[in-house]
């Protein structure tokens, strides 16, 4: 885990401030190459750290994410601003991973929409928060995590990841993805809540695995 | 959570204001669960030099060409020097046609004049009257082309009159 604990992020590190963004924009709309360089080296990281996730192959992820800057390139002239660059560049990827995944007749493994563990407190976050003071997390839990999100829908995945990994707001993500701001937040909870149950059982079996009597025969 | 809002969740139904609130006050203790403090420090890793030296040249192959105005130039160049040259050969046709003029022709009671033309006749060679037809005519021309001002006939000024 110690790749990943004291990590610099991503998530503000390359954006640019309201006016340098849209001067930039303003040049890429004239097809400017070297501007559009710039919004490239800003978000290339980004764009495939969010696709990366949604096709699982680098060399289709590298694909896409090609794809994503292209397109943008290509339509940049359309871009009216209303969102910014970074949710438009998003948009893109998020539809071309969905188109991706309709053209390979990829029928992504669906969460489970029934709660496994009944009760008030089936979901309550509060119990598992992050204190980095007083847990250890090895590459073992990392792994269980990426298998977590890999596992779920792509529709729940989409919005856990913008919005904990890319710091995405709720607006922002609605409008990226097209739904009521609602239904993101539905999606965000329900997303997490896999991601606890999914660790939930790999502790659980852990914990009977280590409390098993062991050399029985 | 219970079940009736868990089911409401997962369907993407409105909720009441108290289902609600509970979905606000599970969503910010999420914020501090460990996928979101996890998912928040994930590296997103740059793609390589060469992805994006091949990003780079599609994007080349697209974007637009830089207009260019070739052709005006040419078409303007073309024009300013055909007017050059025009105008440098009228200067020497007209340069060339002074400096005739300018040369006195020697006629035979010695008194000078000034319009020669190419075919005049010389006046060794010819009769006195054919030079001075030539060169009345060669003068009447140089006249009527504005290259010179009419001759002045004193004879006419001083005592003539039509009425």
């Amino acid at each position: 885990m110690g790749h990943w604990l004291g990590a610099t992020r991503l998530a503000t590190q390359n954006d640019f401030d309201l006016a340098s963004e849209q001067a930039l924009v303003a040049k890429c709309r004239k097809q400017d190459y070297d501007a559009f360089g710039k919004v490239v080296d800003a978000y290339q990281a980004r764009v495939l750290g969010y696709v990366r996730r949604f096709v699982h192959n680098e060399d289709e992820a590298l694909d896409v994410t090609q794809e994503v800057f292209i397109k943008a390139f290509q339509a940049m002239a359309g871009f009216d601003g209303r969102a910014s660059l970074r949710s438009w560049l998003f948009r893109i990827a998020h539809n071309l991973c969905i188109d991706r995944a309709r053209k390979r007749n990829r029928m992504p493994a669906q969460m489970s929409m029934e709660p496994t563990i009944e009760g008030e407190d089936a979901f309550d976050f509060a119990d598992v928060r992050w204190d980095p003071a007083q847990n250890v997390l090895n590459i073992e839990l990392e792994t269980v995590l990426e298998q977590a999100i890999a596992s779920m829908s792509d529709k729940l995945r989409s919005v856990l990841v913008m919005h904990d990994q890319e710091d995405l707001g709720y607006e922002e993500i609605a409008r990226v993805i097209d739904v009521p701001v609602g239904t993101v937040k539905s999606r965000l909870f329900l997303a997490r809540a896999h991601v606890q149950r999914y660790v939930r059982a790999y502790v659980d079996s852990h914990n009977d695995w280590e409390s098993s009597p062991k050399g029985v025969n | 959570m219970d079940k009736k809002l868990w089911n409401k969740l997962v369907n993407e139904e409105p909720l009441d204001a108290a289902e609600h609130i509970a979905l606000e006050q599970a969503l910010e203790a999420g914020d501090e669960s460990l996928t979101a403090y996890y998912l928040s420090h994930v590296e997103n890793p740059a793609p390589s030099l060469a992805w994006r030296s091949e990003l780079n040249e599609q994007l080349k192959q697209i974007a637009p060409q830089p207009v260019r105005h070739g052709w005006k130039f040419w078409a303007w160049g073309g024009a300013i020097t055909a007017s050059a040259a025009a105008c440098a050969f009228l200067l020497t046709v007209v340069m060339n046609s002074q400096q005739e003029s300018a040369n006195p022709v020697q006629v035979a009671n010695n008194t000078p004049t000034t319009a020669v033309v190419e075919n005049a006749p010389s006046p060794q060679s010819k009769d006195l009257g054919t030079v001075l037809i030539s060169a009345h005519q060669a003068d009447e021309t140089q006249a009527s082309l504005g290259w010179r001002a009419p001759r002045r006939s004193h004879n006419l000024t001083s005592g003539y009159s039509n009425w």
